[in-house]
């Protein structure tokens, strides 16, 4: 079998040849490892410092006009799915994430009106800015934020999809993504302080705020379908720690409505649609079933899921993703530690099909060599009929 | 209405989050004669222990528990004039931070709202904080205990040295350190030589309570 007709298999709940591998990794400094190339980026201490700074400062409007910082993005895109390639995986979480905008030259802001800074990790990553405040802290300063419009965003994402599935697609199984769900485009730009207040003042406006993402989302699967990605992922943090962020009720009330419509439309166009939402979402999984997804991903040991009781509660309506601890087993675990996880994992949920191994997300000290034993196990082990 | 109905009054506004409705329970208990610190610790401050237990026994969730802290802001603006410092803040200093690389700002938000409900003075450095505004914070306000927030396994690193450089400055012996968020876990805080851990932001709380 190759990647597609594996992925595409234990996507429809069945056993396929062996476990297929999903790909979260985002960071620069593994995907660079990875290629053995040099980061093709311009480093952070060129924009920021000396006359190439201050020249980088004056010109960031102009720099925004012209698209640099987006066709910087998209060209990462492509390394991304070449490491992924590179490194054996079956599928890849491909997240649309030109969406920031230079603000001078040691901040940013992203088209959903949230602020960052312009730093570097300490392993010199700049691709996932840090994230400082909300700018619409108020339903006055969202109205008055320019949303983009569905239709442009359709072409946008269309275009670089297109691209990439017609360069890449092929080689690895592509899903298709965009960077904020209607969770969270709902709290960050607002901050989840005013957004509580808000939704108990004035749930009106939090509907409205909603439906609008849900216009995005909808054009998302469209440009997502139209440029021959057969899968999706819907990126929505709904989870902390130890429970979902809000009420099981309150998700249902305002942003199932809209997440019925996007599965739902995701479905007539052909293609899957999977949650990724990190966190505890024990409380939360029936209804990701119920909302009609088709997988469910990231699944935090550390914020205490336990695959094998996911595997019974919603295995027969969802493919299992992830559930590879980033906290300690891929970032400085030892190849036995690694082998005992895929291990375990596999007899968790792994038997009768419907389940791809993956990290529950990505960081920068996740280790290269790790991954590739995950991948390394998952073959080894994954090969079904699984012992 | 006497003083302890419109007292409970004044608890259930926050018990309930009525963020609309609290600063008149507050007016009403103070007309029926209650001593505003009675109203801040048994009405608004009781009503937060509450609403935090609610949230660690999962009834309540991040939303509502956010809400609470604007319904005490809401609840304050009547006894502002009314109460001194040390009514709010008796309980000493703590500073808090997330720190060096990390921006998760929430829980630490959350920690420093019942911490400053249950009467702390918080020192909110905010997040991607350095060790060296955490050593100038605890000087400048001689706090007893130091609250570090981490989510990211990479930071480790960042708790570390902040946890260094308060022994390196000698100030070590005079705080206790407290740690939490999504990374960190009671071995953690042992291995670090931290004195206490907190599943939570309530957890955070008895903690210091613990330790003053
Ligand atoms: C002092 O004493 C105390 C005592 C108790 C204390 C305490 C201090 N501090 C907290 N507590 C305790 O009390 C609070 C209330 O009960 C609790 O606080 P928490 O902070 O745990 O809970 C908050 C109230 C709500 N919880 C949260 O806000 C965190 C939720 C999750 C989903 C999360 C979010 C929301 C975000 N994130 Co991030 N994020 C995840 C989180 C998943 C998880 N399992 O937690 C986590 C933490 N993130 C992760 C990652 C990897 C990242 N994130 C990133 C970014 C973000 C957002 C900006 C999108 C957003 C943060 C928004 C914000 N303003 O904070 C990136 C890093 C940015 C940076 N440099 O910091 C990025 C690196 C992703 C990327 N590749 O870009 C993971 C870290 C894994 C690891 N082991 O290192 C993660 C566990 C998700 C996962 N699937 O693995 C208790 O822990």
């Amino acid at each position: 079998m190759n990647s597609h007709e594996r992925t595409t298999i234990a996507l429809n709940l069945g056993v396929p040849d062996r476990v297929p591998v999903f790909s979260c990794t985002e960071e620069q400094n593994q995907i660079y490892e990875i290629l053995g190339e040099k980061d093709g980026a311009i480093p952070l201490s060129l924009i920021q410092g000396g006359w190439t700074g201050k020249l980088f400062k004056l010109t960031a409007p102009l720099t925004n006009r012209i698209g640099w910082l987006t066709r910087e993005t998209e060209k990462f895109m492509s390394k991304k799915l070449e490491s992924d390639i590179a490194l054996g995986y079956d599928c890849s979480w491909l997240m649309y994430s030109a969406i920031f905008n230079l603000k001078g030259n040691r901040q940013a802001t992203d088209i959903w009106g949230k602020l960052y800074d312009l730093v570097a990790d300490p392993d010199g990553n700049v691709d996932t800015p840090m994230y400082r405040q909300g700018l619409l802290t108020t339903p006055e300063l969202w109205e008055a934020w320019p949303h983009p419009d569905p239709d442009k965003f359709y072409k946008t994402i269309y275009r670089v999809f297109a691209d990439l599935q017609k360069r890449y697609g092929q080689r690895i199984y592509l899903m298709g993504s965009l960077f904020s769900g209607l969770w969270e485009s709902a709290t960050q730009p607002m901050g989840l302080t005013a957004f509580s207040v808000t939704l108990r003042r004035n749930p009106d406006f939090v509907r409205r705020m909603v439906k609008y993402y849900e216009t995005i989302y909808l054009a998302t699967i469209h440009a997502t379908a139209d440029a021959g990605m057969p899968a999706f992922v819907y990126s929505d943090d709904m989870g902390h720690k130890t429970g979902p962020q809000t009420s099981p009720r309150v998700l249902d009330e305002f942003f199932g409505p809209s997440l019925r419509r996007i599965t739902g439309e995701a479905h007539k166009r052909g293609i899957k649609i999977i949650i990724h939402s990190c966190g505890n979402v024990n409380l939360l999984l029936d209804l990701f079933a119920d909302w009609g997804f088709d997988g469910v991903h990231s699944l935090e040991p550390t914020a205490g899921i336990d695959l094998a009781v996911v595997k019974k509660q919603v295995g027969k309506k969802m493919c299992i993703f992830g559930n590879m601890d980033i906290s300690h087993v891929l970032s400085e675990g030892t190849r036995e530690e690694v082998e005992a996880a895929v291990k375990s994992m596999l007899q968790a949920a792994a038997l009768d099909g419907g389940f791809i191994m993956a990290m529950t997300n990505s960081h920068n000290a996740v280790k290269v060599e790790n991954t590739r034993w995950m991948i390394e196990y998952t073959h080894r082990y994954g090969t079904y009929p699984i012992k | 209405m006497n003083e302890r109905e419109a007292i409970q009054g004044v608890l259930e506004a926050v018990v309930n989050v009525d963020i609309d409705g609290v600063a008149e329970q507050v007016r009403a208990a103070l007309k029926a004669g209650a001593d505003p610190s009675a109203v801040l610790n048994e009405g608004l401050s009781a009503g937060m222990r509450i609403v935090g237990e609610r949230f660690q026994s999962g009834e309540y969730f991040l939303t509502e528990l956010v809400l609470a802290g604007e319904v005490l802001k809401a609840g304050l603006v009547p006894l502002e004039t009314l109460l001194t410092k040390t009514d709010i803040q008796g309980k000493g200093a703590v500073v808090l931070a997330t720190v060096k690389g990390d921006i998760h700002d929430l829980g630490k938000n959350l920690v420093g709202m019942m911490l400053s409900s249950a009467g702390f003075e918080v020192i909110d450095l905010g997040s991607d904080v350095s060790s060296q505004r955490i050593v100038e914070a605890v000087r400048k306000h001689q706090a007893k205990i130091v609250g570090l927030s981490l989510l990211l396994t990479p930071m480790v690193g960042s708790l570390r040295s902040a946890v260094e450089e308060l022994t390196r400055v000698g100030l070590r012996q005079q705080v206790r350190i407290i740690i939490g968020g999504a990374c960190t876990t009671p071995g953690l805080a042992k291995e670090l030589g931290c004195d206490g851990h907190g599943e939570d932001a309530m957890a955070a709380v008895y903690l210091c309570e613990k330790f003053i």
